[in-house]
């Protein structure tokens, strides 16, 4: 293990069933308490890769979560340790209630009911979503699920927190909440997405991820503001990033 | 009777609409104060009475659909008899009994399960379910038809509203043949969604075991009401069979 990787990727490659060849020998690490952002046009494998952090899809070659190999053996402790928060809340909120959805993994994990009250009240809490426990995910706005979402992670304390498209759909409101809500949160963050600008906002490092290849990596500002590089790959360098040049 | 406990509420209105189900068909008083019940019930559990209403009208198809032959099917003493072309059909006076019979308790039935979902929340309803050992996998079914089919009809409505979008007429049948490929690619659509669920699921450590929260706490007040419902159907049967 690489000193003090917390995730460890060594010639990942994964093809779907259909043929498509999602990743291609992918070599990254992030290390703890890092924020990294995994940007990427759209099909570029960005979700392909999340879904490995956590052994939901298997490819060839080796992933490492906190020292453990991503297999059957580690399965209960890599899911423990990564929480991921996918793409469209409509997926992530499955129970009838916002409380039996915080509490699905607590569940699984044996907590007794009495922590289980005290970690989904927290969770609810660290998302700004007090008293939310008896609300139906149905008739959440759009924001609310988003955060709801978190909250069903958060409730595990994950020492890896893997969101896919964080801020999409979002209004700009809500994109800023749910932006503060996740600096907020400790841990180290792993953010697919290309909401660029929210890179730039939170993250120290980027990953350019083109057509299942690393074509790119290092500090956001170097990465994000390579005009060439990002119009290579369907991308544009960030409005904020823009800014920060002119001014 | 929002209050009491989802366990209570199903235990009773089960033993409910078996009492009526056994009731004899020719105890016509028992059905009027079974009907007296049901009614101090519904405006008890303030339920207003057009939407338990509807919801009788809902089923009520199914059972004339189901019922509607009896009367022709039975044999007995014959009531009527028509012909139509080469069919002969005859109506017996122990069929309309029968049909009778199964239409009044059907409603009265349906009347008392319209009660436990209309004060019960569903996930409590759930819960209790699940706490009575109805089978967790049949509850957990019923938890995801419930929170998904609100977003299936949605979808459909999204996909309905594209089609009028674009439709510039051609005639019914292309209608129906454009409806028979959305609800093809509704399923394909709900297919993928179960299989997204499931990562979600799997991700939060979902074993394929079903792991269930402890006990809700049974009140007095709920044992009050579970008897006090019991007496009045017990009653209401007496009535009839003296």
């Amino acid at each position: 293990m690489a000193d003090g990787a917390i995730i460890e990727m060594r010639s990942l490659s994964f093809s779907y069933p259909d043929g498509i060849r999602a990743l291609d020998n992918i070599n990254v690490e992030i290390f703890r308490d890092e924020a990294v952002g995994i940007v990427g046009p759209n099909g570029a494998g960005k979700s392909t890769l999340l879904l490995h952090l956590n052994g939901l899809l298997r490819g060839t070659g080796m992933v490492r979560v906190m020292g453990m190999e991503v297999d059957r053996r580690n399965m209960r402790e890599i899911r423990r340790a990564v929480g991921l928060v996918f793409q469209d809340p409509e997926d992530q909120l499955f129970m009838p209630t916002v409380y039996d959805d915080v509490a699905f993994g607590l569940l699984y994990l044996r907590f007794p009911q009495s922590e289980l009250d005290a970690r989904v009240t927290n969770a609810l809490a660290a998302v700004g979503l007090r008293g939310f426990e008896s609300r139906s995910a149905h008739h959440l706005s759009f924001g609310e699920k988003k955060k709801v979402s978190l909250a069903t992670v958060l409730a595990l304390e994950p020492a890896i927190i893997a969101l896919d498209e964080p801020t999409s759909n979002l209004d700009p409101e809500s994109r800023d909440e749910f932006i503060r809500v996740l600096k907020s949160c400790r841990g180290t963050k792993v953010v697919a997405t290309h909401d660029l600008d929210l890179v730039v906002e939170m993250c120290d490092r980027a990953v350019l991820l083109s057509a299942g290849k690393i074509v790119a990596g290092g500090a956001t500002a170097e990465i994000l503001g390579d005009r060439a590089l990002m119009e290579r790959h369907r991308l544009k360098v960030p409005l904020t990033l823009q800014l920060r040049r002119k001014i | 009777m929002h209050r009491v406990d989802p366990r209570i509420k199903i235990i009773a209105m089960t033993v409910a609409v078996i009492i009526i189900v056994t009731t004899p068909p020719g105890a016509c008083l028992s059905f009027c104060a079974y009907a007296l019940t049901v009614l101090c019930l519904l405006l008890l559990s303030r339920v207003p009475l057009a939407f338990a209403g509807t919801r009788l009208l809902l089923t009520l198809p199914f059972i004339l659909v189901i019922g509607a032959f009896i009367p022709f099917v039975k044999e007995g003493e014959v009531a009527g008899s028509y012909s139509l072309g080469a069919w002969r059909l005859t109506l017996t006076y122990g069929g309309l009994a029968l049909f009778w019979n199964i239409l009044i308790k059907s409603s009265l039935s349906v009347l008392c399960m319209v009660i436990l979902p209309a004060t019960t929340r569903f996930d409590r309803l759930l819960r209790g379910l699940e706490l009575l050992r109805c089978p967790r996998l049949i509850v957990m079914l019923l938890s995801f038809m419930y929170r998904y089919l609100f977003l299936l009809s949605d979808d459909l409505m999204r996909m309905l509203r594209a089609r009028s979008a674009r439709d510039c007429g051609g005639g019914p049948w292309l209608t129906v043949k454009t409806l028979a490929r959305m609800l093809g690619v509704l399923f394909i659509r709900t297919y993928e969604r179960a299989e997204r669920v499931y990562l979600a699921m799997c991700s939060r450590g979902f074993d394929g075991t079903i792991v269930a929260r402890d006990a809700l706490a049974i009140r007095r007040a709920d044992i009050f009401f579970l008897v006090a419902v019991m007496i009045c159907f017990g009653a209401a049967r007496g009535v009839g069979g003296a």
